[in-house]
């Protein structure tokens, strides 16, 4: 699944905890350090529920890259077929990035937006299953369709539920978690969908590999579904802490204008240019992997996942790790540039060489994660404030209109001229981005260079514009 | 390892600038169907379920003449002789060919004058196997066991019958297809079953348009060995061929390379080949023969890349036997103690292919030919990106640096011109 900006900034969103004078008094279980919304381990374990609350969306998501040979036989599809199953995920998030927020901040409520969001997920995983079951390619597409249309929105349910809990010192850390989680969510499956399909296979000898691949999808479902349950759990605990703390509700707190698009300034339209440019290399890349490792390298199923699952893995642990060092840096856009970099000699090196891909993967790894938590900050730096919740909004969307048609463009390339074009063609990609940022250090040189200050003048910056405004109030 | 990885990228580089074989353009006369045979000769009358088929071409280039000579007579046969001389004909005595006494087939097909150079392939023998263990391996099953071939369904091509091969073959576009007739003993009573070879002779240097886009040149030919709707013996069954190739002067081996190009064969970045090197010594270096294939076959007629699955060779051996009743043994006769004869078997299939029941079809591409073995080179395409994409970031690199050094000396200019101190400095 592709990036939420919800690695950097919190969401804005203010979680009230009212103290008012009668506070309710907890009896026999509910008043144990466990049941206790204002003791750390009740909100140590409402994290836990947090955290595997996108799991299962996480886990089935990146199910066709796991059983990509096996999809590909068993359905007799084309690989640009294949890569429809990303395409069609993505398709509903070209304009659902926009109401994710509205929806759950006045029509459902962040409870039920959680739990309807968590039933489309399940919903479209099983419609998934079914189609795989029953061979009907049209069926599956379905399903992705209404996966699609819970999944990136049940990820703003879930940091608005972490905002709402964890707002403060602890968010970043929450933020940081979650995702590491969620990337967790990723690697497993990739790793462990091809033994599963395995197992079932050898104890259905004789039946038709779609059925097989039903079932092993089926199973998947069942993470969706455990998902499900941390949801409606979730909504109970949190409605029961809204009535004993007498909190608001967890609000998505952005306002997405879209008439405030004609405010955005070059830079911005430029970050989003790097955004689509860079990400589109990395997830369509990741859904193909696991063929091109096994026929380029020779890997077994089993070694091309795991290979392939590096990427995740890896983000999983450097993600924070960078996001930590970039903010003591700054200088965003040298890091843009580096993570950009560092990626297209990755690709160089997997299209161009045989040299082992671990080593490219790995390294894809660290610069995607570098590129993640470099970029998403620079978006808070050129719009105001009260245009964010826009701009998160159309950074996203945009990335998911090129993910779907890249997807599709990709598998298409695949099928007809082979891999080594397939790369070249995300090479091209990633000099498109290196132009893109090029251009925005220029724009930005030009504009006196505040989207590239190391964080040292940065603050030096905010406190002498804070004294001189301190200034200004002063009567003469 | 990693300086043949940077040699390997050389190496692509380089062969933009020019390529590995000359080229040059052969004239191809028109396919001849059993030269000299007319129905005076009484086997030449053959009948349309087992007729006597050769097929005979000459490509004459600018230095030399290549005459290919293909037959289905025995076991499917390529003969190539290299000639400098203009006047070197073919000639079939056909009633020894066709006698029933094999010992007279010897010498029955000659060139005349001599060749300075010829080799021959022959398909010799159809291996089908039971693959209970899904291996994919003709070496993993059990052994041959004379007392109990329950595994093994071996044919050899001689006891193959075939159709006239002016029913299938296209004379004009210079290609033979050998098809077996309906009466085959060895298949099933399925009408439609069917082996077939087909031999297409080539005068220019190009590329296949259907897959594997194998690419040929002027000194090759292209062949496609089909298994269609061959009824399967058992549950699981899986084939090989086993070819032989001869010369009269050689030294063989089978090697296969790596490249990072996929784009003729997607999803294939091997190629095999197996070549004939010459045995004499003399400089410069004279031309052998190969045989050349990607390790990838195709389970449906349209070739579709989701049904390919993969072909395994087994290393070559030198053997002595030859198929007696082959245009093999009718041309190199008395030669063949001295003739180098290197075998091996090529099998298709892969683990979890469902093996050849799914489809109940197979076929096998490779490229049969004189001197060195084609090599597939990068297109332009690929280049163009590459500079294009590449270069383009890095000019605006180069612009945007300069443009950010001429900024910086103005600053400093006008700095230097108004004093130490902006007046826009801060009011504190």
């Amino acid at each position: 699944m592709a990036d939420l900006p919800d690695e950097k900034e919190p969401l804005l969103g203010d979680g009230n905890v009212q103290t008012l004078d009668e506070e309710e008094e907890l009896t026999g279980c509910g008043g144990t350090l466990a049941c206790d919304p204002r003791r750390w381990l009740h909100r140590f374990l409402v994290l836990i529920l947090m955290c595997f609350l996108s799991f299962g969306s996480y886990f089935c998501y990146d199910n066709p890259a796991a059983l990509q040979d096996t999809m590909v036989s068993d359905l007799q599809i084309t690989t640009s077929q294949f890569m429809s199953f990303y395409a069609w995920y993505s398709w509903p998030n070209v304009i659902l990035c926009f109401f994710g927020g509205f929806l759950i901040d006045r029509v459902f409520g962040i409870r039920l937006g959680a739990i309807i969001f968590s039933l489309f997920v399940t919903g479209g995983q099983v419609i998934f299953a079914l189609g795989a079951m029953t061979n009907k390619f049209w069926l599956m597409d379905v399903g992705r369709f209404v996966f699609g249309l819970g999944g990136e929105s049940l990820a703003v349910a879930q940091n608005t539920y972490a905002v709402n809990w964890f707002k403060g010192r602890e968010l970043n850390m929450v933020f940081g978690l979650q995702l590491s989680f969620s990337r967790v969510g990723s690697t497993v499956n990739m790793n462990i969908m091809q033994p599963i399909y395995n197992l079932v296979d050898s104890h259905m000898p004789g039946s038709e590999g779609y059925t097989v691949l039903g079932i092993v999808l089926f199973l998947g479902a069942g993470t969706c579904i455990f998902s499900l349950v941390c949801a409606l759990y979730l909504a109970y605990l949190d409605k029961r802490a809204k009535r004993i703390l007498k909190k608001d509700d967890g609000k998505v707190g952005e306002v997405i204008r879209l008439k405030d698009l004609k405010d955005f300034p070059l830079t911005m339209w430029l970050i989003c240019i790097i955004c689509v440019a860079y990400y589109v290399t990395v997830f369509p890349f990741i859904g193909l992997g696991l063929v091109f490792f096994e026929q380029k390298f020779d890997y077994d199923p089993s070694a091309a996942n795991a290979v392939n699952s590096l990427v995740y893995i890896i983000s999983a642990g450097a993600s924070p790790l960078f996001g930590f060092v970039i903010d003591k840096t700054g200088n965003n856009i040298f890091w843009v540039m580096l993570g950009t970099i560092v990626t297209l000699g990755c690709h160089a090196m997997l299209a161009f060489t045989f040299i082992n891909p671990y080593v490219s993967m790995s390294i894809m790894g660290l610069a995607y994660s570098v590129l993640a938590s470099a970029l998403w900050p620079l978006v808070a730096l050129v719009v105001p404030e009260h245009q964010l919740g826009t701009a998160y909004g159309i950074m996203q969307s945009i990335q998911n209109l090129g993910l779907a048609v890249v997807a599709i463009v990709a598998g298409s390339i695949v099928d007809a001229k082979g891999y080594l074009l397939l790369e070249v063609f995300f090479l091209a990609w990633l000099c498109v981005a290196l132009i893109a940022c090029v251009l925005l250090y220029l724009v930005d040189v030009s504009q006196g260079g505040k989207l590239n200050m190391s964080s040292k003048r940065r603050t030096l910056l905010e406190k002498s514009h804070e004294k001189s405004t301190e200034e200004e109030k002063k009567p003469l | 390892m990693e300086t043949v990885h940077f040699l390997i990228f050389i190496q692509f580089l380089a062969s933009l600038v020019q390529g590995d074989v000359p080229v040059f353009n052969r004239t191809l006369s028109v396919m001849e169907f059993n030269p000299g045979c007319n129905a005076s000769i009484s086997p030449c009358k053959g009948n349309a379920m087992d007729t006597p088929n050769i097929a005979y071409t000459v490509a004459k280039g600018p230095k030399d003449s290549l005459h290919y000579v293909f037959s289905s007579i025995g076991a499917p046969t390529i003969l190539v002789a290299k000639t400098t001389k203009t006047n070197m004909k073919l000639k079939v005595n056909w009633t020894k060919l066709l006698s029933d006494n094999v010992t007279d087939m010897k010498n029955s097909v000659q060139f005349s004058p001599t060749p300075d150079y010829s080799f021959a392939v022959v398909f010799t023998k159809l291996y089908e196997y039971n693959d209970t263990d899904d291996h994919a391996n003709i070496t993993q099953v059990p052994l041959l066991d004379k007392l109990n071939m329950s595994q093994w369904v071996v044919r050899d091509f001689k006891n193959f019958t075939w159709e006239d091969l002016s029913l299938n073959s296209d004379a004009k576009q210079n290609r033979a297809v050998f098809k077996t007739s309906m009466i085959n003993v060895p298949f099933k009573n399925n009408t439609n079953s069917s082996v077939s070879f087909s031999m297409q002779v080539f005068g220019t240097d190009n590329r296949e348009t259907i897959f594997p886009q194998l690419k040929y040149t002027a000194n090759s030919t292209l062949v496609d060995v089909e298994l269609n709707e061959v009824t399967p013996s058992f549950l699981q069954s899986r084939y090989a061929v086993e070819m032989v190739f001869l010369s009269g002067d050689g030294k063989a081996g089978i090697k296969e390379s790596r490249s990072i190009d996929d784009e003729y064969t997607p999803g294939v970045f091997k190629t095999v080949d197996w070549k004939m090197d010459r045995h004499t010594s003399k400089q410069p270096q004279e031309l052998g023969s190969f045989v050349q294939w990607k390790p990838v076959c195709y389970l449906t007629p349209d070739r579709d890349r989701q049904n390919d699955t993969k072909v395994k060779y087994y290393p070559s051996v030198n053997t002595t036997v030859v198929p007696q009743k082959s245009l093999a043994y009718a041309y190199y006769g008395d030669q063949l103690p001295t003739v180098v004869m290197s075998a091996t078997n090529v099998s298709f299939g892969l683990e979890k292919d469902k093996f050849y029941n799914k489809f109940n079809y197979t076929v096998w591409t490779s490229v049969i030919g004189y001197g060195t073995p084609p090599a597939d080179e990068i297109s332009v395409l690929v280049i163009v990106v590459i500079i294009a994409g590449l270069g383009t970031p890095v000019l605006v690199i180069v612009v945007g640096g300069i443009y950010v050094c001429v900024k910086k000396k103005t600053k400093l200019k006008v700095k230097a011109d108004f004093g130490a101190e902006s007046s826009y400095s801060a009011i504190n």
